[in-house]
């Protein structure tokens, strides 16, 4: 008997033995040893998956660290909204989901919000202040309001189920930053802009905009084919209504572009029961009429956009930003600038920190805290340099205590070599290469932590002149107005009806309705129906919440008061 | 002789059970079976998805277990500002779609079958199918080249001729109807042809060397013999088309749908994906999803019982 509990002891010793040197093995960032299913509603990660992520230099060294293995998932569709509406719906979602969503109003919050009321998510409020990065979101003056009382710690759900991407660690919105600023809007070609004696930056009303377009038109330009061109041209990436605000910003009764706006009588209303329609159509009546507009400024797609503005076949075009390839690989377009808003100054407005994606645990998955501290690890220092930088020695150097790309990094980053970058390496490099690592950052303050705002932000020369147009711009005021759209008031338990109405208006169609219309009153005949609609709708009821919540708290909506004239 | 044999066997086999007339065609069975089973999976198991028009359907409780909200979304659609419009645009692009466009395809294969260079039929009918595997996407991409203001082909030609090349006939209402009718037509017309050149391979020849004897012409012939002879697929088709008057079709008129046509693009079809899928209504838009298809087949009934009265023509 002893003999055998003598052999027991000792088998029970080794085993704790092993056990205990096998654990010693295991790194202090290890989680599991498991696959974590991802399904991503976000067509630009799907478009941007390696053809084994296991198998990556990264993604080894990840499972390495934290015994992690990833299956990425992507399903094309409509739209990514349409397909993660169609499989949530379903109930059919593996361990995590990643989606789009800047903010509260995008088309994707409803779904989510309906599935994480319905328990498809997994609440993750006991397990967050045992993260390192994400227990952040707990701090109440961490998150943007919206992400924070519309969409993570909402009063109507009983949990966390849901998180908001790319959060700032610092808030700094109201610093213009010329590493990294978007300089949007109006670009004219270069050689009319010359031929013509128009300098960067330098409009300022819809009427300047008019003589130029005026000049363009009896300029007789031709595109590279020797064809006439169209003054003002569509958006870079396909007509949208999107880019109208460049052309009309005055005409927008919100400075934010927002529909909504704030009068100075106190009210509330929707731009198109004030005179600001009306001025918005029939300005652009006016372009259309005279052909200094192209009339597919609304509907062109992408590809003929595309090859419109290559071939130089419009005058200037009416979005694209200094980031895109066609304006910092070349010199042939410059920006015009901001026309002024409705209050007559070019300030851009911000409402603080933003976000942009969110991802959630479905309430089905096992360990969702092993998910979690994998998302944790992924926005660590060590998780983002691996993620978005790659490999020490393969894709980037330590110098000076920042990572610095190497030949072969920074060359496939300037010939947009993404194969190599996604398979070879398999990091985000800012968003370059594999996409999900890139989306799913937060707390980020890239200048501290990497010495660069971007990802080869500080070797490379490709943006050399995205920088220089940045720097360039001569209004860098930011100012900050925070609080959330009115809009996003429509998702609260009270407005459900009136919001189940709203959906199914589109003001942005209703106008580009309008400005297509044969007569005067046609043009009429629309803006009265619509705002029939908005009536029936039960618009007054918003109005009413979020003028009382106004009242109570200014900081809740953006909004500044502008003249304008309210039709009953 | 061996046909009368397979005939009286034929006779033999129907007086027995279905059992035992299953056993001795059992591969007959076999080949069906996949058939069947693909109308109860695809089309019969659904049907019963339409209970949750009368259910605010929850993601985690599925369509059992959601509770019951009576005809709410019912009452919603039908007292919305939108219903009428709705209904009114579904219901002019059916009549385009079922009854306007119906004829062609008899006309082109009464057209084909009157073809005799037999190398000169085929081209034609190829060239007449071809259209029919195009997707959506592809056809109203061409469509959109085509129709664009100033350098699609269309406007080109108008300028040629002195007329003006700005219009944007994807923009303007008044010519939606046309452009949706010329496109369906096009590509259509040979697929749906096809069944009619089968029916016409059907008639009995003699009849045509009767009505030939007779001193019937070419026009004759095919008033007199071919579409009497093809009637009763001509009645069973248009009885099935009828069905589908409140049915626009999504794909193409999402694809066709822009700002400017939108007050006669809309139809419910596309309103069903706004909502449903969009907005994740699933409730409300199976609400309409249902209207649509009850509405059809009391059509559908009406249509059968009319034919069958005044052609004796019916699909039951």
């Amino acid at each position: 008997m002893k003999r055998y509990l003598a052999t027991l002891l000792a088998v029970v010793l080794a085993l704790s033995c092993f056990t205990a040197f096998a654990a010693e093995d295991k790194p202090d960032t290890w989680i599991a040893d498991r696959t974590i299913t991802i399904q991503c509603y976000v067509d630009d990660i799907g478009y941007a998956l390696p053809n084994d992520i296991n198998s990556t230099p990264v993604m080894q060294k990840i499972t390495e660290l934290t015994g992690i293995k990833l299956d990425l998932r992507y399903t094309p569709g409509d739209s990514d909204a349409t397909v993660m509406a169609a499989q949530l719906a379903a109930g059919n979602i593996p361990d995590a989901i990643v989606s789009y969503l800047n903010n509260s109003t995008r088309p994707e919050f409803p779904i989510l919000l309906k599935a994480a009321k319905e328990g498809l998510f997994a609440d993750l409020t006991d397990y967050l202040p045992d993260t390192q990065v994400y227990c952040n979101y707990l701090d109440h003056d961490y998150l943007p309001a919206d992400a924070r009382d519309n969409i993570t710690f909402r009063k109507d759900l009983d949990g966390a189920y849901i998180f908001q991407l790319n959060i700032a660690a610092v808030d700094r919105s109201t610093e213009y930053v010329a590493d990294d600023a978007y300089i949007g809007g109006l670009y004219i070609r270069s050689d009319i802009a010359a031929d013509l004696g128009v300098e960067p930056f330098s409009l300022s009303m819809e009427e300047e905009l008019y003589d130029l377009a005026v000049k363009i038109k009896e300029g007789n330009y031709t595109d590279d084919n020797g064809n006439p061109i169209y003054p003002i041209g569509p958006k870079y990436w396909g007509g949208s209504y999107d880019s109208l605000i460049n052309v009309v910003r005055s005409y927008g009764f919100s400075p934010f572009g927002s529909e909504y706006g704030l009068t100075t009588d106190g009210q509330i209303v929707h731009e198109a029961q004030t005179n600001y329609v009306f001025d918005k159509i029939n300005y652009t009546r006016k372009l259309l009429a005279e052909g200094l507009m192209h009339p597919e400024f609304f509907t062109m797609d992408t590809t003929r956009c595309d090859e419109l503005c290559r071939s130089k076949g419009v005058g200037i075009i009416s979005d694209v930003h200094n980031y895109m390839e066609i304006i910092y690989s070349n010199e042939d377009w410059i920006p015009l600038g901001k026309i002024n808003d409705v209050t007559g100054s070019k300030d851009g407005y911000t409402s603080g920190k933003g976000g942009y994606g969110c991802w959630a645990i479905s309430a089905d998955a096992q360990n969702p805290e092993e998910i979690l501290k994998f998302f944790d690890f992924l926005v660590t220092h060590e998780g983002k340099l691996l993620s978005e930088y790659g490999i020490e020695g393969l894709s980037y150097n330590l110098v000076d205590g920042y990572p610095v790309l190497t030949e072969e990094a920074m060359t496939a980053l300037n010939d947009g070599n993404s194969d190599w970058m996604i398979n070879e390496v398999g990091a985000g490099f800012g968003g370059a290469g594999l996409i999900f690592f890139d989306y799913m950052t937060t707390n980020n303050d890239n200048k501290v932590e990497f010495g660069e705002s971007r990802v080869g932000a500080g070797a490379g020369a490709t943006y050399a002149r995205s920088v220089a147009l940045a720097e360039q711009n001569p209004d860098k005021n930011i100012v900050k107005i925070p609080g959330l759209d009115v809009s996003a008031y429509l998702s609260v338990d009270e407005l459900a009806d009136v919001k189940a109405n709203m959906d199914l208006l589109n003001y942005k169609e209703m106008v580009v309705q309008a400005i297509y219309a044969d007569s005067d009153e046609q043009v009429n005949a629309i803006v009265e129906s619509f705002r029939a609609q908005l009536k029936a709708a039960g618009i007054d009821r918003l109005y009413d919440y979020c003028e009382a919540l106004y009242a109570e708290n200014p900081e809740t909506i953006q909004l500044i008061p502008v003249e304008a004239t309210v039709t009953e | 002789m061996n046909n009368r044999m397979t005939a009286g066997h034929a006779v033999a086999l129907n007086n027995k059970p279905l059992w035992k007339r299953m056993l001795t065609c059992w591969p007959l069975y076999l080949m069906l079976l996949p058939a069947i089973v693909y109308y109860i999976v695809i089309c019969y198991v659904p049907i019963f998805g339409n209970v949750l028009a009368f259910k605010d359907y929850s993601f985690r409780k599925g369509i059992w277990g959601s509770p019951w909200v009576g005809l709410k979304y019912f009452r919603m659609f039908f007292m919305s500002y939108d219903c009428k419009r709705l209904i009114l645009n579904t219901l002019h692009i059916g009549f385009i779609k079922c009854i306007l466009e119906f004829p062609f395809a008899i006309i082109l294969a009464l057209l084909l079958n009157e073809i005799k260079a037999l190398r000169y039929k085929k081209v034609t009918q190829t060239i007449t199918y071809l259209p029919h595997f195009l997707s959506s996407v592809i056809i109203i991409t061409m469509l959109q080249r085509i129709l664009a203001p100033n350098t699609g082909i269309l406007n080109q030609i108008v300028g040629r001729f002195g007329g003006d090349s700005s219009t944007f006939y994807l923009m303007k209402p008044n010519y939606f109807h046309r452009i949706l009718f010329l496109m369906d037509i096009w590509r259509n017309i040979g697929w749906d042809s096809i069944i009619y050149l089968g029916a016409i391979a059907a008639v009995d020849q003699e009849l045509y060397e009767a009505a030939n004897m007779d001193g019937c012409n070419r026009l004759g012939q095919i008033w007199h013999v071919t579409l009497p002879g093809i009637r009763s697929t001509i009645g069973l088709l248009f009885i099935m088309g009828v069905g589908g008057l409140l049915s626009s079709g999504f794909e193409q008129m999402w694809l066709l749908r822009t700002p400017g046509n939108m007050t006669v693009a809309d139809t419910l079809d596309v309103w069903v994906v706004r909502i449903g899928l969009q907005q994740g209504q699933f409730g409300y838009a199976s609400a309409v999803g249902l209207v649509q298809g009850v509405v059809g087949l009391i059509l559908v009934v009406t249509a059968n019982t009319i034919c069958k009265r005044f052609t004796e023509v019916g699909l039951w």
